[in-house]
């Protein structure tokens, strides 16, 4: 190898030594994709989004390093001459081919995963226990209804809330949805669901959650405890416990409908003030420990977003969805009957529900 | 009038011809020259990159700062435009401006720069001919794109603002004047602006497609085209075929909006209680069906003219033929056949059938392999190259290496569980400015210093190209690559303040960053018009053929003649004759005219 060679690989490798570890840094620092707690089909998304990494990762650098190596090879000097030549018929034969395959794998490897996600809906006869709620956004809130004690929508114990979604850990979830005014777009980020909701059309997304986020108080983290820990780890949770029948802080058994009279009260959100703080960047990456403490959890939001553009309002179309075990979300769903009865939030929006949804469009209620 | 025809005319006397306009209105305003229509293009795109580029700035000054007021800018605006009392962006007004950034930058920079300037100035002189077949047309092209600009620009001024329904217009948000506020006159302007730029491009790639079929020079066969015109006769193949077909979707929605029909309107629409459309009878999803089986072809509109300009200019400076020019040409002929099948993957999530998206992935996934192949070849026209870096080389390596990024990322949308996260979020944002930005806008600034000595006889300065192009490029991976994570991350596009969703939060430094990327991007915008400008009236005076290129634009002097060509020229072998062996006493080039002495031969390419 003469200096000049050594000089040229040396070049080289250094551009993309530099690169690789720069991007990695970076992904490290904020974090890749955010946590996924949808083990239904989540984990495929972000499986395919890797391998496709991989394989995009690896084109890269055999492509940028092909133009490197000839930016610094084949640079003009005197004297040189470049060779004179049409291309190679061998070449491109093989770097379509090559290709070609790759694209094909990629295009049947990713098949099941969207047919799992967007086709094979779980439905209430093969999933007893699956939780429906319907979605009927507007200009700039999320409205749901849950069908109430008789498992039926459209009957009077149906009650509706706004911006906020409540769903057992670990059950299924199916939520139908149409549109109102304009497109709006279903947003769950940790659960890897995007779905626009569209006037005049009925469109579905399903999933599972399979961790309850947790805000830990003294380390400023947002914590993803598994059902198990969550239980272990209840007594740590301020405001409530849930052995059964509801109870207060102090074990003192609750009245129904006193509970839960919303989510302000337990959600932490450092979000609200205008200026922003950054909050500690484990938020991103940070996933359950084992052992949660025991002092100073709180019970967390995962927040909803609408991805479609919808309006002037369409940045703080917001909404929290609480992951709780299944007597706590039975707790909430007496509190909001008895809401209901006193005419509480989300009145206005159930006779919406009423007067559009169930009066022109009787047929998306069916199951 | 066929080739030869056109070449007898000539040779029975020049002297035929008409004399030259004279006086400042026939000569730059009221004009049938090819060479002036394109300028006038060049111009007005000049002054939507500089606005569409403002808008740019303040979306980054929101987005790295919500609601804090803006420097200087914010001051001047008080309580006007989207600005409040205290001079910061309405979270409400966002929304305009990212829809009039990415309409203005679309189709009245982007387009107009490659297809009305670049296409203008290049196809007669690449062609050999001396103006394009109808130059009256080509004169009304401008013309109708002119009040297109106009009446887009008028909306920034109407009340309750400009459109505000994203550069897609998705109905029912644009349909509803109650919907949104720019949903009024805003959004009516927008629908009548586009729809005359529609026909301004219809006139226009039919004007393109005959002067190439039809005007060619004798023994310029379609093997010896350059690559550039290539690429305008595809892109003018795309515009006849897509942009009829966005011009009716606009008068739907026109309709829509202004006669009370609901071509985009199901029954029983509501805002607030108010039933908007009780008939009904049209599909939301229609419009985005047609508007996307338009803008994907256009999205190809907006590269394929990019990939010419950079294959003539890495031939050029590589001083070597192009790599498999044949595969260059089919390649951009399979990405127009599969450009008009794959618009369904913008709709993904969007409630169409998910067999149909399947359908749509597979064909996403094979129009990626024509764009593969590009890049391979234009790697392999490097490969053993003598390569010159003058500035619109630096520009062509670049449009390479950020096109490998645009395409790559792109494999990840095409991919549609991936796509369920990532669709509507910044990491499209920076897949397109990738393509578009990266790719295209690097084209156009390459093209622009190559081909500057034939549109004005003087040279840019190279050592502020060569500035303009450093800070440009390191800027421009700065702002964009970090979106990428910011997407991956579940950053949703057009919101107006990240900083309220809590899992946006840890994300919010990479949008400070970008964001201070992005003002010295935009600034070093200024060094290239600066640049332009000034070198226009007092650069350097330029050669015929100052970057010793082949295509028949070269033959002649700097600043090209009035009728381009006194004798229509001869060619005799493809334009990319670089580095061959030959007699003729030249160094590494070939000009297309110029017979090869001694043997006879007319050189390779000569199919
Ligand atoms: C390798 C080739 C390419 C592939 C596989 C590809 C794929 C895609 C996909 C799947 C989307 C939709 C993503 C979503 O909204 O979720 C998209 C969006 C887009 N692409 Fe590409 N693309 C490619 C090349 C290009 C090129 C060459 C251009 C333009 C010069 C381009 C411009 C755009 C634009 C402007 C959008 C966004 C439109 C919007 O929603 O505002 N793409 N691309
Ligand atoms: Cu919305
Ligand atoms: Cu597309």
């Amino acid at each position: 190898m003469n200096k000049k060679t050594l000089l040229v690989t040396f070049f080289t490798a250094l551009v993309l030594s530099t690169l690789a570890p720069a991007a990695w840094a970076f992904e490290a620092e904020f974090g890749w994709l955010p946590p996924n707690l949808n083990p239904e089909y989540g984990g495929e998304v972000d499986q395919l989004y890797y391998h496709i990494m991989i394989l995009v990762g690896i084109i890269f650098f055999l492509t940028e390093g092909m133009l490197l190596l000839s930016i610094v090879l084949f640079r003009a000097r005197p004297g040189r001459r470049a060779s004179y030549s049409h291309g190679n018929t061998k070449a491109e034969i093989l770097w379509s081919i090559v290709p070609a395959i790759i694209l094909v794998w990629l295009a049947l490897h990713q098949k099941s995963t969207w047919w799992k996600a967007k086709m094979q809906f779980p439905d209430a006869k093969t999933h007893p226990d699956l939780v429906e709620v319907q979605a009927f956004p507007e200009q700039f809130q999320w409205n749901f209804r849950y069908p109430g004690p008789d498992g039926q929508f459209a009957t009077a114990d149906d009650f509706v809330t706004v911006n906020e979604l409540h769903v057992p850990v670990n059950r299924l979830v199916l939520i139908r949805m149409t549109g109102k005014d304009v497109i709006h777009s279903l947003f769950v980020p940790f659960a890897r669901v995007k779905q626009d909701a569209v006037p005049g059309m009925l469109t579905k997304a399903w999933f599972k959650i399979d961790r309850i986020p947790c805000w830990d108080l003294k380390d400023q983290k947002l914590k993803l405890l598994t059902e198990e820990e969550f239980r272990k780890a209840r007594v740590a949770l301020s405001g409530f416990a849930f052995s059964g029948e509801p109870v207060d802080s102090k074990g003192n058994p609750v009245a129904k409908g006193q509970l839960w009279p919303g989510m302000k009260k337990y959600s932490y959100s450092p979000t609200k003030s205008k200026r922003f703080k950054v909050i500690d960047q484990g938020t991103m990456a940070e996933v359950a420990r084992e052992d949660a403490g025991d002092l100073g959890l709180k019970l967390h939001v995962l927040e909803i977003a609408c991805a479609e553009l919808c309006g002037l309002g369409h940045y703080k179309m917001r909404a929290e969805m609480t992951v709780e075990t299944a007597e706590m979300y039975e707790a909430w769903l007496r509190s909001k009957a008895d809401e209901k009865a006193q005419y509480g939030p989300g009145k206005e929006e159930r006779e919406r529900f009423q007067a559009i949804w169930d009066k022109f469009h009787p047929d998306y209620n069916r199951k | 009038m066929s080739a030869e025809k056109h070449s007898e005319h000539h040779e029975s006397g020049g002297e035929h011809l008409p004399a030259e306009a004279t006086g400042f209105f026939r000569k730059y305003i009221l004009t049938y020259d090819h060479k002036v229509i394109g300028k006038q293009y060049l111009f007005t795109a000049f002054f939507f990159l500089l606005v569409g580029g403002g808008l740019a700035m303040l979306i980054r000054w929101q987005m790295a700062y919500p609601n804090q007021p803006v420097p200087v800018i914010g001051e001047l605006m008080k309580g006007r435009f989207v600005f409040t009392p205290d001079g910061s962006i309405a979270p409400e007004g966002f929304i305009q401006l990212t829809t009039m950034h990415g309409t203005l930058m679309i189709f009245f920079v982007i387009i107009p720069i490659l297809v009305g300037a670049f296409g203008n100035f290049l196809i007669p002189l690449h062609v050999g001919a001396r103006d394009v077949a109808f130059p009256f047309l080509n004169a009304l092209s401008y013309w109708l794109y002119l009040p297109a600009a106009l009446i887009i620009f008028a909306s920034f001024f109407v009340p309750q603002g400009p459109a505000a329904a994203g550069w897609t217009s998705y109905s029912p948000l644009s349909n509803l004047s109650g919907a949104t506020p720019g949903s009024g006159w805003g959004q009516t302007l927008w629908l009548m602006a586009i729809f005359l730029l529609g026909f301004s491009s219809i006139l226009g790639g039919l004007n393109f497609l005959v002067t190439i079929v039809k005007l060619r020079a004798p023994g310029l066969t379609w093997g010896r085209l350059p690559l550039v015109t290539w690429s305008q006769t595809v892109t003018a193949v795309f515009q006849l075929l897509a942009t009829p077909v966005l011009a009716s979707a606009t008068c739907l929605l026109l309709a829509d909006k202004l006669i009370g029909s609901t071509f985009f309107l199901p029954a029983h629409v509501h805002l607030a209680d108010t039933d908007m459309s009780p008939t009904g009878g049209g599909a939301v999803l229609l419009w985005q069906h047609i508007f996307w089986f338009y803008s994907h072809p256009a999205v190809y509109i907006l590269v394929l003219p990019g990939m010419g300009i950079a294959s003539d200019l890495i031939s050029t400076f590589a001083r070597k033929p192009i790599f498999g020019y044949r595969a260059m040409v089919w390649s951009m002929v399979g990405i127009m056949g599969l450009g008009f099948i794959v618009w369904g993957h913008h709709m993904f999530v969007s409630g169409m059938n998910p067999v149909m998206g399947m359908t749509f992935m597979t064909a996403t996934m094979l129009i990626a392999l024509p764009s593969g192949v590009k890049v391979f070849n234009w790697l392999g026209t490097l490969w053993g190259a003598n390569i010159r870096f003058a500035p619109p080389m630096l520009h062509a390596l670049s449009f390479v290496s950020m096109f490998i990024i645009g395409g790559l990322s792109g494999l990840f949308m095409a991919a549609t569980p991936v796509d369920i996260h990532i669709h509507d979020t910044y990491y499209i944002v920076a897949h397109f400015h990738y393509v578009v930005f990266g790719g295209t806008l690097f084209a156009i600034f390459g093209g622009l210093i190559f081909w500057f000595p034939k549109m004005f006889g003087r040279m840019m300065n190279e050592f502020w190209s060569k500035v303009h192009w450093a800070i440009t490029f390191v800027a421009f991976n700065c702002v964009f690559f970090p979106m990428h994570i910011l997407g991956e991350g579940g950053h949703m596009r057009r919101i107006a303040t990240p900083t309220e969703y809590e899992w946006l939060q840890p994300l919010q430094p990479i949008n400070v960053f970008i964001s201070h990327s992005a003002f010295v991007l935009g600034a070093a915008q200024l060094i290239f018009l600066a640049n332009f400008f000034y070198s226009m009236f007092w650069g350097k005076k330029a050669e015929g053929n100052p970057w010793q290129s082949n295509t028949l634009e070269w033959t002649q002097p700097s600043p090209i003649p009035y009728y381009n060509y006194d004798k229509i020229p001869v060619v005799h072998h493809g334009p990319y004759e670089y580095s061959l062996e030959h007699a003729n006493g030249r160094g590494d080039w070939l000009p297309q005219n110029e017979p090869v002495a001694g043997n006879g031969s007319s050189g390779h390419g000569s199919k």
